[in-house]
């Protein structure tokens, strides 16, 4: 199995029309950990999940920062955006649809908030398949 | 009255000008005032097979439905209104011309050599095949692969369903004000509307996947059909009910900020 050593990290502009990149990268390191392809297909959409809801309730946010490392035998993924935002998550985070599907799609699916109040999601992927 | 003195539904300051029609003067200015949404909108959309021009010509064509469709005594902000409906055309466009000219070509051959070497492979393998499987056996590099998956799925509720309103201000989601304990349950339950709109089989899908934790091959195997049919059945059904929600939380937000800077 392939390790991820060093954390892959990606900035893109912070706009719905960027998260296809954020996709294909965080589709491509599951693909590197031999998830199956299921897994890999919700790992993406997790991604877009988490993206929409930061672009949401980050609205002044110029950047958004894709990590992945691995954890044991999955996927470390943590989305964030580089504006502080007062009180995330909000109950309207935590009751969006967006955070909905990511917490069926994910294990372990954390809001995360900086020292300096920039907001984030952090997930984990499903376990990799244990042949081939 | 200054923008400071509106309403939260009239921060567009368009309700004034609606109460004026049908004055053709008055439409024509609205057309004008909101022809950037929709260009902005239509341009959201390039890069799927699309000319720009043909996006633009819908979009535009959508800005006149809701200018004529728009009530402003329903107490939502027309530039809300607008940008679901001009969404919803642009969507509908696609829709209505179909595959062929949603994805390019060469994306569109190996998209569909991807999705039968996976149902090959996952009738072989009992199993959902990896990546590099697929890759193998379709004689495809991995990152093709990927790139293909885009286009099976042609699943982003970024691109396809947020609407964002000109200065880039987003809708929110459904505001609601539940004891985060019951977060799960709670997001389900905001959308059990949508949920009731979706077919039986479709709505049995998601409830195995989200509340049963079922994997895409389980349920395909319990429901009878390919993993892969499984796989674009969640896709399309997690955005439809993105999309039905997106009204009622539009509507109850229903203040994003207009397009001052753009005249």
């Amino acid at each position: 199995m392939e390790d991820l050593s060093t954390p892959i990290t990606v900035n893109v502009a912070a706009r719905p029309d960027t998260l296809h990149i954020l996709r294909v990268v965080a589709a491509s390191a599951a693909a590197l950990l031999q998830l199956p392809f299921d897994a890999v297909d919700e790992v993406r959409i997790a991604v877009d999940e988490a993206g929409i809801l930061l672009l949401e309730s980050s609205p002044d946010a110029e950047t958004l920062e894709l990590e992945i490392a691995t954890s044991d035998d999955s996927l470390l993924i943590t989305i964030g955006t580089d504006a502080p935002t007062a009180g995330w998550p909000r109950s309207v985070d935590r009751e969006s649809w967006s955070w909905t599907v990511i917490q069926g799609l994910t294990q372990n699916p954390r809001f995360l908030s900086g020292d300096d109040g920039r907001p984030a999601i952090r997930f984990r992927t499903r376990s990799p398949m244990k042949t081939p | 009255m200054s923008e400071d003195d509106r309403p939260a539904n009239d921060a567009d300051g368009a309700v004034e000008l609606f109460r004026q029609l049908p004055d053709p003067a008055v439409r024509e200015g609205l057309v004008e005032r909101f022809l950037p949404l929709a260009r902005h909108l239509a341009r959201r959309f390039a890069g799927r097979g699309e000319s720009i021009e043909d996006l633009i010509q819908v979009a535009d064509l959508g800005l006149l439905n809701a200018i004529d469709r728009f009530d402003p005594d329903r107490g939502v902000q027309f530039t809300t209104f607008a940008a679901v409906t001009i969404t919803g055309e642009l969507k509908r466009h696609f829709r209505d011309r179909g595959w062929s000219v949603r994805v390019p070509r060469s994306l569109q051959e190996s998209a569909l050599l991807v999705h039968r070497t996976l149902e090959t492979l996952w009738q072989d393998l009992g199993r959902s095949p990896t990546i590099g499987e697929i890759a193998h056996g379709a004689d495809l590099t991995e990152e093709a692969v990927i790139e293909a998956m885009d286009a099976i799925q042609a699943y982003s509720p970024a691109s396809l369903d947020a609407t964002v309103s000109e200065d880039g201000t987003p809708m929110s989601e459904t505001v609601g004000h539940t004891d985060p304990s019951f977060e799960v349950a709670e997001g389900w339950a905001s959308v059990a509307p949508a949920l009731e709109k979706l077919p039986d089989r479709e709505r049995r899908i998601l409830y195995l996947r989200f509340f049963r934790g079922m994997t895409q091959t389980e349920i395909a195997q319990e429901i009878g059909i390919s993993q892969m049919h499984i796989s674009r059945l969640i896709a399309q059904s997690l955005e439809r009910v993105r999309s039905e929600i997106r009204g009622p939380e539009a509507r109850e937000r229903g203040a994003s900020e207009p397009e001052r800077d753009r005249h």
